[in-house]
């Protein structure tokens, strides 16, 4: 009986014991949370980008004036200095649209808190990857708007920068051109082949997040690298309407490595 | 008398008695307009003026109402309807042109998912942010209707069939231009357009020709008619973004709001100022006769080349697909019709 009796308050002390860290874990505050929002802008050779208002030299000399600039944002994730990864957002709303035209569009706060900490990079895709690129999983305006024909592939517009090119040395951009990227088509031997033009983009910044903060990143689009690099632009080659044509896709997807950048 | 009906008695007294007022029963019918497939799931409907059964049998006596805006120099008065007909999916019509400063009126369809704007130049000429502003705005516009508010409201309220169905709509006989424009609000809303051929295909309900095919092709491709940047689709099936564009039609570079392609089989004639009587002849503009103004939306792609040009076959490709855009349930559904002929 002495031995049960024992055992018994033995079990008793473990209970005990376990209460007390059960309490004590759920005593334990919350671990160290920050607010965050990306902030959009978009620049041209570092300066502010002026809308419907100037027009600026690329890289082939030609000219253009851009009119309005709308894209996706997705996957958005902050990496520590631990390889830790953070989503911005939970999946289903780690997607953001981004519109000129649209101010409450140009800043995205996140829905949750993060966790507080020492980050050292940021990645993101530009457009939509495959598995979030999917017909009428945007169902009302503005998203909805950027649907991409499903002949074409399906799914959303990655990117709409629209405006008026011309030739080097004329005075006047008059000619209208869409630079809309998606989904590329190819005409292969058993007929048309999709392939995706979605980018990762990571860049590298060391930041912040401290209690209670509210931190705010800039992205930030420099339009004048969309022409250059590593290949030259040229409407006067692509035109001014580029959906249908995989290889001005393939340029603008390569191209698109060098655009973004993220900053404080 | 049993017991129940002397108890509610005695209650009554006690009620009346102490000074409280005899409560009235006032429960509308609200309902949410359905879900449809593929259409946008967010409308404009404000909180203030949910749709109830009420409201809409009230807004859609008064828009066909031409009593509550005659007077003796016009005793044939003028509603609505006049210039919004059923049968030409609420716009005129092309036996019926009613011109507002040049303009012809846009349809009145599916405008519950419009969260842009209204009207053909939006904000410039009527500066209005609901559909309940918008109809304040247009019945105060004398271009629109002869007679003033108060006076169009004074019309309404001599009317023996109204105070009831306000009261039924808003709890009150008390009849004013809020709760008019509220009621015509909530019956423009229901004017839903979801039964066309192409909304069939959508749902898997029916197939398109290879004609309608090979148009719908075009019409959602930049090399081929690059309609839908502009005229929705797919994703987009209300057939309009609502925006402000110049479309080219001529050297003017006012831009006018982009109309929804639905019924446009229904809506002639077409543009903002009916200059074209057929579809043939828009098509033909748009393929060959576009002007490249210096403000032309940058979305017409082929400007500069005159438009996109497409062969004869093309465009009749292309007019069949826009014809699958018709809703005949729409034009002739009972529910939308005049409640004074039925």
């Amino acid at each position: 009986m002495t031995k049960w009796r024992n055992i018994g308050v033995c079990l008793r002390a473990l209970s005990a014991g376990l209460l007390v860290l059960l309490g004590a874990v759920a005593c334990k505050p919350d671990a160290m949370q920050s607010e965050m929002r990306l902030r959009f802008t978009f620049t041209f050779e570092g300066e502010s980008l002026r809308m419907g208002e100037r027009t600026y030299g690329i890289a082939s000399g030609e000219r253009i004036a851009v009119s309005d600039i709308r894209y996706f944002v997705s996957d958005v994730v902050l990496v520590d200095y631990a390889g830790r990864r953070v989503k911005f957002e939970e999946d289903d709303r780690n997607v953001h649209y981004v519109s000129s035209d649209l101010e409450e569009s140009l800043t995205w706060r996140s829905s949750r808190k993060l966790p507080t900490g020492v980050y050292d990079y940021v990645e993101f895709v530009y457009g939509l990857d495959s598995a979030r690129n999917v017909s009428h999983a945007f169902r009302n305006p503005p998203e909805s708007l950027m649907f991409w024909p499903e002949v074409l592939g399906g799914g959303y517009h990655y990117m709409q920068i629209n405006g008026y090119w011309g030739d080097a040395g004329e005075t006047a951009c008059t000619r209208p051109f869409g630079l809309h990227t998606g989904i590329g088509t190819e005409q292969g031997e058993a007929g048309s082949v999709h392939f995706s033009n979605a980018v990762k983009i990571i860049d590298t910044l060391r930041f912040f997040l401290v209690e209670d903060g509210d931190k705010t990143l800039t992205v930030n689009m420099e339009v004048a690298e969309w022409f250059r690099n590593p290949h030259e632009w040229h409407f006067s080659q692509y035109g001014g309407s580029v959906m249908q044509n995989p290889e001005a896709q393939r340029v603008l997807r390569d191209n698109a490595a060098g655009v973004f950048e993220v900053r404080e | 008398m049993g017991m129940g009906a002397a108890a509610c008695l005695v209650l009554s007294c006690l009620c009346v008695s102490c000074g409280d007022p005899v409560e009235t029963s006032f429960n509308p019918a609200y309902f949410d307009l359905p879900e449809t497939a593929f259409f946008p799931t967010e409308t404009n409907i404000p909180a203030d003026n949910r749709l109830c059964a009420e409201g809409v049998e009230l807004g859609r006596y008064l828009f066909y109402d031409n009593r509550i805006a005659a007077t003796s120099d016009h005793p044939e008065g003028v509603s609505c309807s006049e210039c919004h007909r059923q049968a030409a999916a609420f716009d005129c019509g092309a036996d019926n042109l009613r011109f507002v400063r040049g303009g012809l009126p846009l349809p009145l369809q599916n405008l519950a998912y419009n969260t842009r704007a209204l009207g053909w130049s939006g904000t410039a000429v009527y500066p209005a942010t609901t559909l309940e502003d918008f109809i304040r705005l247009t019945l105060a516009d004398s271009a629109e209707f002869a007679l003033p508010t108060d006076s169009i409201i004074a019309h309404i309220a001599a009317i023996p069939l109204y105070p009831k169905l306000y009261e039924a709509a808003f709890g009150t006989q008390d009849i004013t231009l809020d709760r008019t424009a509220k009621a015509l609000a909530q019956f423009v809303r229901t004017l839903t357009s979801t039964h066309s051929k192409f909304d069939r295909y959508m749902r898997g309900e029916e197939r398109l020709s290879d004609e309608e095919m090979q148009g719908y092709v075009l019409f959602t491709t930049e090399e081929g008619a690059d309609c839908f940047h502009c005229h929705g689709g797919a994703g987009n099936v209300l057939f309009s973004t609502y925006m402000l564009a110049v479309n080219g039609l001529d050297e003017s570079d006012v831009p006018y709001r982009i109309p929804s392609l639905r019924n446009i089989a229904h809506t002639a004639p077409y543009m903002h100022d009916g200059r074209f009587a057929t579809l043939e002849e828009v098509i033909d503009r748009y393929s060959e006769h576009v002007y490249a103004t210096p403000h032309i939306s940058p979305l017409m792609h082929h400007a500069d080349e005159g438009g996109v040009q497409l062969t004869p076959r093309e465009k009749q490709c292309l007019k069949a697909f826009l014809l699958t855009l018709s809703d005949e349930d729409f034009i002739t559904n009972p529910r939308f019709s005049n409640p004074f002929t039925k």
